[in-house]
């Protein structure tokens, strides 16, 4: 395949992808311009590794695996640099408000927090990629059974932290009384 | 409202709100970026660049004897012998592979899995590479004549999640030996290791000098202040794919209409121009 092939596919692959991969930063990035440099270093690694990109949907799954890698190397060097993407920084900085809109405080952020990093990453592949075990299972590298264990056993952690926040532990008493 | 649209409800933004962020400005300045960088070059180093490449570690000459680059090693069984967040070490008949799964790695936690094997004088050095080349084995440093390291980088297991990369040593290996691992540099510190000068993040982002002749992209580099050095690929002589590589070559034996290979940075301000010599060039003595 010839460089021009490459990049015809890449560009499919890339404006097909996008949204999805900038959704997966933004879930996990604390500020606009980590965001914005995990998606330009995961496009980077695709575009370099074109020959290994899968075609079809099983892109996406190799690119959440790809940009899950590059978001741990962000976390582990705990490197602050300024962004050299600032037209997609700017485009994407009012995602990022100063207070929280779901408030800090109601015991579910709290939860969040007590899970570990594999729980939390599990569930939010589940829930706010909406990636059934089997998808999970490729972009973790492991088998489907084992994806869809973890899977159940994130969400028993997830509850049984819910459960031990005081806040939270008055939600279902609201809820009864509204009924 | 059930646990999992509790936990759905706190995400920042889910992927429906981002609907027709693929065609914005930014998204096409990023693929711009992205698709004007080269791609994994299917050309073949066949040493490591004897100069900077490896400033300051006085491994040259232990590399050259130490390192095999080739295909993977791991056709036999294999067992796994230890594991941790940052390393897994499989036993593959006489030798141990290594597969780092930290990209920013704690030598004494590596130190510490060595021990575990039994290899008690491995030890761990951390270059520092562009952040944007994580888990790079760079050799092992040695002074048993008898070691034998090998290379299988891209040969990660399936079942070892987030494998950076992977290289062997021989088990029965004594010490002192170093591993020579990289990791990210701080901002502002120079790489041990050259990196694409047009990557996101490094000092030419975006700008694609390969294919330009040198005198045309000097003049590039100079106009963003950064500095010139050049490099030369010599063709090998057996006529394989492959070249060798010549660091630190002056000016003067330079052919400003040679076509650029590459640009590489190490942070450091200067932009090392390298360039495949024509025909009529003259390589060195070694060359």
């Amino acid at each position: 395949m010839d460089e021009q092939d490459d990049r015809s596919r890449f560009e499919a692959v890339y404006r097909r992808t996008y949204e999805q991969i900038l959704g997966y930063a933004l879930r996990r990035c604390s500020s606009p311009e980590d965001a914005a440099d995990v998606v330009a270093e995961t496009y980077v690694v695709a575009w370099r590794r074109i020959a290994e990109l899968p075609g079809g949907e099983s892109g996406r799954l190799w690119l959440y695996g790809v940009a899950r890698r590059v978001l741990a190397n962000h976390r582990r060097s705990e490197r602050r640099r300024l962004t050299r993407h600032a037209e997609l920084t700017d485009e994407i900085a009012h995602f990022y408000p100063a207070p929280s809109h779901h408030g800090e405080h109601d015991g579910v952020a709290e939860a969040m927090d007590k899970l570990a990093d594999s729980d939390r990453e599990l569930l939010s592949l589940a829930l706010w990629e909406g990636l059934d075990p089997g998808e999970i299972a490729v972009v973790l590298n492991c088998s489907r059974n084992a994806a869809r264990i973890r899977l159940h056993r994130a969400r028993k952690r997830f509850a049984k932290a819910l459960g031990k926040t005081p806040l939270f532990a008055s939600q279902p008493l609201i809820e009864k009384e509204a009924r | 409202m059930n646990n999992d649209k509790i936990f759905k409800s706190r995400a920042r933004v889910l992927d429906e709100d981002l609907a027709g962020r693929a065609s914005t400005s930014g998204a096409d300045t990023l693929l711009a970026e992205v698709v004007s960088l080269e791609r994994v070059t299917r050309r073949r180093r066949l040493m490591p660049s004897p100069g900077r490449a490896l400033l300051g570690l006085g491994l040259a000459a232990a590399l050259a004897g130490a390192i095999v680059v080739g295909p993977s090693l791991f056709k036999t069984s294999s067992e796994q012998v230890y594991a941790s967040q940052a390393v897994t070490i499989d036993r593959v008949g006489d030798d141990y592979a290594f597969y780092f799964t930290d990209g920013d790695p704690d030598p004494a936690e590596l130190e510490k899995a060595f021990r575990k094997v039994g290899l008690d004088n491995l030890t761990v050095k951390l270059v520092p590479v562009s952040p944007r080349q994580p888990g790079t084995v760079f050799g092992i440093d040695k002074t048993e004549a008898g070691a034998v390291a090998k290379f299988t980088g891209g040969d990660c297991p399936r079942r070892v999640e987030n494998c950076l990369t992977a290289f062997s040593i021989n088990a029965d290996v004594e010490g002192p030996a170093k591993v020579v691992l990289s990791r990210p540099a701080n901002p502002g510190e120079k790489y041990a290791h050259p990196a694409d000068a047009s990557w996101p993040g490094e000092a030419l982002a975006g700008v694609n000098l390969q294919g330009r002749s040198l005198a045309e992209a000097a003049r590039v580099v100079r106009e963003r202040n950064l500095k010139v050095a050049y490099g030369l690929d010599w063709p090998l002589r057996s006529g394989e794919e492959g070249f060798r590589s010549e660091d630190e070559v002056p000016e003067s034996r330079i052919d400003p209409g040679w076509p650029v290979t590459a640009a590489q940075t190490y942070n450091d301000g200067v932009i090392v121009l390298r360039a495949a010599p024509g025909p009529e060039a003259t390589p060195p003595p070694g060359f």
